[in-house]
């Protein structure tokens, strides 16, 4: 769940970012060293939910070859401590991606505020980081 | 995509591209060129340098500005969603091209010369096409609603043997084409715009015919349908002082275009003056496309500049070429 709309939001954001980076590429492709960071931005998401998803592998021992048996119970606590980050994934990333196009758009006419340019996308990237962080912090508390 | 992103691409080119547009401090060196050897020179140091080798003598300065704006339209036609939206900005040349060919046909008839050299390849059809089906009575084919409206005001030209009639008639046609368009691309900026054009394009007919005190009766029939000022709310000024104008339009913002006025005395420079204020009143109908980043609206605001930043410099370089008055050529130019 985590992986896969923390995924499906970055892939959203960065396409977003991305066809304004080529439309403003078309006319100036000396700027792609500016483009590509707030291109990047949007993709944090899919990382964040990956590590969620490990997070919740390890819990009932996938990785480590000696599957835990968990109750419905437990399941369902580890399924409910992932929502938080496929959800906060999801739309942040599509958020961000909409705000880094802008930030694109920003810099086509005024290269010289990138710094202003990254700090408005990174603003989303806040909630995306609480996303995460109340996952973890929910799927410690499962004892398993 | 959600049709709301569509646009990222187009508005982010848009963007980039709007670095080429002419700054009005480029605009103010031409209008103050000794002659037109030297604003011709300024040019140089734009877009427009590539388009300067067609140019047969410095005079043909038009040939240049009509190649890069042709050019500016095509380039946008190839990449925007929705192609209507430059359509519609391009229909009030075709409408152009069919008014120079009816009166050549007319002309033509009563032994005149055809003036083939005065129609522009600014319009969405192709002049060739355009000549043919005229030649030929072969209008069936026509697109925008001409294949209706050229018949009817050929009717019209049998019928009174009045060229205002016809022109008339096809600016009507005209006004309905760009609103059918701009309803079907389902985007509500560009219905705005046009009705703002029709606002626009009536105010100043109005103007027009209050400096010729044209019966009032007779003055409605000037008028387009479709504004976002409705005909009986505007023919309802004709009696007033145009100072008063902008108090009656101030649920509009054209009221702001009228808060200028303060003296009505003299009606003809006060047309011109409202020429340039009215252009800036459609810009002002897209104010809102102005910063989104997938605002379909920002292609008009675009296309709309490129059309401005032509008329400036046709202006600026008229000034220069007769050699008038800098000062009041720097009066007439649109800030957009």
């Amino acid at each position: 769940m985590a992986a896969g709309w923390g995924a499906a939001g970055s892939a959203i954001g960065v396409g977003i970012a991305g066809e304004a980076g080529a439309g403003v590429m078309t006319e100036d492709p000396g700027k792609f060293g500016l483009i590509l960071p707030l291109q990047a931005l949007p993709g944090t998401q899919g990382i964040y939910g990956l590590l969620v998803a490990f997070f919740a592998i390890l819990k009932v021992g996938l990785l480590g070859g000696d599957p835990v048996t968990v109750s419905v119970a437990q399941g369902f606590g580890i399924f409910c401590a992932c929502l938080p980050a496929a959800i906060g994934e999801y739309f942040s990333g599509i958020a961000q991606g909409k705000t880094s196009a802008a930030s694109i758009q920003m810099i086509a006419k005024r290269p010289e505020e990138m710094g202003k340019a990254i700090i408005l996308p990174a603003m989303v990237e806040t909630y995306a980081v609480l996303s995460l962080l109340m996952s973890i912090i929910l799927l410690n508390g499962i004892k398993v | 995509m959600p049709p709301a992103e569509q646009y990222g691409y187009s508005v982010a080119r848009l963007r980039a591209m709007s670095g080429r547009l002419l700054e009005e401090s480029l605009i103010q060196r031409v209008l103050e060129s000794d002659d037109l050897e030297t604003a011709v020179k300024v040019l140089g140091e734009t877009s427009y340098v590539q388009w300067l080798g067609e140019q047969k003598g410095t005079l043909d300065f038009d040939r240049v500005i009509e190649n890069e704006l042709v050019h500016g339209y095509d380039e946008v036609q190839k990449f925007v969603p929705d192609a209507r939206l430059v359509q519609i900005c391009r229909l009030p040349y075709d409408f152009h091209n069919v008014k120079v060919l009816l009166k050549s046909l007319i002309l033509a008839k009563e032994g005149g010369e055809r003036r083939f050299d005065l129609l522009t390849p600014l319009g969405n059809i192709d002049r060739d096409v355009l000549i043919t089906a005229m030649e030929t009575e072969e209008y069936r084919l026509l697109p925008f609603g001409l294949h209706r409206a050229v018949p009817e005001a050929l009717a019209l030209w049998e019928q009174t043997k009045d060229a205002l009639v016809m022109e008339k008639s096809l600016d009507r046609a005209l006004f309905e084409a760009m609103g059918n368009l701009a309803r079907e691309t389902n985007i509500e900026a560009a219905v705005q715009w046009v009705r703002g054009r029709i606002d626009a394009e009536n105010i100043r007919n109005l103007l027009r015919l209050k400096r010729l005190d044209i019966d009032p009766s007779d003055v409605g029939s000037f008028l387009h349908a479709g504004g976002l000022i409705s005909k009986e709310k505007l023919l309802s000024l004709l009696p007033e002082p145009v100072e008063s104008w902008g108090r009656s339009l101030s649920f509009s913002e054209v009221g702001d275009a009228f808060s200028h006025v303060e003296d009505s005395s003299d009606l003809s420079t006060l047309v011109v003056r409202m020429e340039r204020l009215l252009d800036e009143y459609i810009f002002s109908v897209l104010e809102e496309s102005k910063f989104g980043a997938f605002e379909p609206g920002y292609v008009l605001s675009f296309l709309w500049k490129k059309e401005m930043e032509a008329k400036n410099l046709r202006i600026a370089m008229v000034s220069v070429a007769n050699d008038t008055d800098r000062s009041m050529a720097k009066g007439l130019l649109r800030h957009v």
